[in-house]
């Protein structure tokens, strides 16, 4: 297992009292796979992937837990030892590629940087040349030249191609895309996509893919954890999980989709009800008020992650290893 | 596939292909020379540079010794002689004028230099560390902001004593708040920029963040405030020069002409006329400098 989280709980200190964004958190990532993290906003999707990158804002802190990567503790290691870490093992691609480059830096310098930064040893006319090479690497029509532009000059797909760049560039053994396609249109999502996956059969990469789209998830990931309120509601391959979803949330989350072949004129299912407020959760399971099956005992009682079947599920409707009809 | 991919990015990145990558200064440029107040301020600025380099290498070229003292000519009036007259020691007014560009040009500069760096170092720390040290810096300049400049700044030279490197000293002290103030605020608003993030992820360190990725774009800003805080500093030593506090005797200084002539203002009134008029155009080229700074580094304006 290249990346494992035991136990992962991160918290934040807000003016009312502290909010617990994720909760008691445990899953790996394996050498090679895509693992999709998915949950509405608010899930503690990124709160995860920042926990692992030890970004989190000054309010937060990892409360408890470990991240090993490779068997060792990064939350053990000292801020150098994580800093040679980041960008060489472990690289992250964001949200917005609007604003994830300087603006006052051409491409090419800031490609340049992360290479240079982790081998300080190379001199910059090599360093130039492997970022043209990455530039390409990502489908960047004539790098040498796209190399000299500054991120305004660029479309948004074409920033995000070259983030990606800038991430592979010390070909890291593990990838977090936090939404790497959210802020882009359709057609250009497809082609990043389809760059993720051709960029982790080039550089035998594993990449933890955090999304809400499930449709991102369908098409990308080999593996799923559905997050809800900061714990993993169910977890499975993704074959099984499209297949066979198991826990009411994730149902939810599939049955909201609009589908195109739909002729009916009924209006779109929806969750109702809203994400509670971390401050006062539910004292049962935290999905209990926006269910359709909830049971008295979801009321009251926590369930806990079980194997039914070849998922992960938290939910007391698979108590005993079954469906409860 | 591979075509769409093209279609797709080509007509996105056309705008890209026909302006080749050009320099933010260049455009800068470009638009300020379309500021007719900006560049004649900018022209009248580089007049001023001059003088002082020129006369201070070459004091022949000045037409009369100004620190020359002849009773019998005091208070000459204008002529083809003495162009904006004689103060009351009979010293050439215009050729002390001269000199004293200098004197304000490099308090200027000088002041601004020291105190935009003291700034720009206590602002970035405050404002990239945050938490209690933000809070220990900026209430300190919250303190120093409290007390009127002028008035923090005569405090200084009563402690220090008189001389004008004292009122350098003492002019960068009272400016430091603004630009640490500025500084802070820009980054504040910078390093949650998502690339501040990134340098992060790719493995910078801290400083190398602030002096890197951060800095340079609150750069505008800082070059902004600087060009008009050249000017106020300029204000100052006059202020300061005018009640006495600035240059030692002889030395010519505009505040400080402004100061001696005042008693004569009304016998003499080029005596002060000159050298306020000195005073107000070298202030409002600044000033007119930096807001046309402002305008052409404002990406919303340089567009169009």
């Amino acid at each position: 297992m290249l990346l494992e989280v035991k136990n992962l709980t991160t918290e934040f200190k807000v003016k009312n009292g502290t909010v617990r964004a994720v909760n008691n958190l445990s899953f790996g990532v394996n050498e090679g796979e895509i693992l999709a993290i998915v949950g509405e906003s608010g899930s503690g999707k990124s709160v995860t992937s920042l926990s692992i990158m030890g970004l989190l804002s000054d309010n937060g802190k990892v409360a408890s837990g470990e991240i090993l990567y490779r068997g060792e503790d990064l939350l053990k290691k000292s801020e150098d030892e994580m800093r040679a870490i980041k960008g060489d093992k472990i690289s992250m691609i964001f949200q917005e590629p609007m604003t994830s480059l300087n603006p006052v830096y051409r491409v090419k310098d800031q490609i340049m940087e992360s290479i240079l930064t982790h081998n300080p040893k190379m001199d910059k006319k090599e360093a130039l040349k492997h970022t043209v090479d990455m530039l390409r690497t990502v489908g960047i029509p004539s790098p040498e030249e796209r190399a000299e532009d500054y991120p305004h000059q660029m479309s948004g797909g074409m920033r995000q191609r070259v983030m990606i760049a800038m991430a592979l560039s010390c070909q890291p053994d593990l990838l977090i895309a936090d939404e790497p396609t959210t802020a882009l249109d359709v057609t250009i999502q497809a082609q990043i996509l389809e760059l993720l996956y051709e960029m982790r059969e080039k550089f035998k990469m594993s990449v933890m893919l955090i999304t809400h789209d499930l449709g991102v998830v369908a098409e990308a990931a080999d593996r799923v954890v559905v997050m809800y309120c900061g714990e993993i509601v169910e977890s499975a391959d993704v074959k099984a999980l499209f297949e066979k979803p198991m826990h009411p949330y994730t149902l939810g989350l599939l049955k909201s989709i609009p589908r195109l072949e739909d002729e009916s004129t009924d209006p779109l299912y929806m969750i109702r009800g809203m994400v509670p407020n971390p401050l006062h959760m539910p004292q049962g399971c935290p999905f209990s008020d926006r269910c359709d099956r909830c049971m008295d005992i979801c009321r009251k009682k926590k369930p806990e992650l079980r194997p039914v079947g070849d998922h992960l599920v938290r939910c007391f409707l698979y108590e005993n290893g079954e469906e409860t009809k | 596939m591979e075509e769409n991919k093209e279609i797709a990015e080509t007509s996105s990145i056309t705008v890209g292909l026909e302006e080749k990558p050009e320099s933010i200064w260049k455009s800068v440029w470009d638009s300020l020379k379309k500021n007719k107040a900006a560049m004649i301020s900018l022209v009248f600025i580089i007049i001023l540079v001059l003088v002082a380099v020129i006369t201070a290498i070459f004091p022949g070229v000045l037409p009369h010794d100004p620190y020359e003292q002849n009773l019998a000519k005091s208070f000459a009036f204008p002529n083809a002689q003495y162009w904006f007259g004689t103060d009351q020691l009979g010293r050439d007014i215009f050729s002390r004028i001269l000199v004293g560009t200098r004197v304000s040009l490099s308090v200027g500069v000088i002041a601004v230099a020291v105190s935009l760096t003291c700034g720009v170092l206590l602002g970035s720390i405050a404002g990239y560390l945050g938490g209690k040290v933000d809070t220990i810096i900026m209430r300190l300049m919250d303190i120093m902001l409290s007390i009127p400049s002028i008035l923090l700044a005569i405090a200084f030279m009563a402690a220090l004593g008189q001389g004008i490197d004292k009122a350098i000293i003492a002019i960068s002290l009272v400016s430091i708040p603004e630009y640490a103030r500025i500084v802070r605020g820009e980054i504040l608003s910078v390093k949650q920029n998502d690339y501040v993030q990134a340098a992060k992820v790719i493995g910078d360190k801290n400083s190398r963040i602030v002096f890197h990725h951060v800095l340079p774009n609150v750069m505008s800003s800082i070059i902004v405030r600087a060009t008009l805080g050249i000017s106020s500093a300029i204000l100052d030593a006059s202020a300061l020069g005018f009640l006495g506090l600035g240059v030692q005797p002889p030395m010519a200084e505009w505040g400080d002409m402004l100061g001696r002539a005042r008693n004569y203002i009304l016998s003499a009134p080029y005596a002060m006329i000159f050298p306020g008029l000195a005073i107000s155009l070298s202030v409002l080229a600044f000033n007119l400098l930096g807001d046309g700074l402002r305008d052409a580094l404002d990406p919303k304006s340089r567009q169009n």
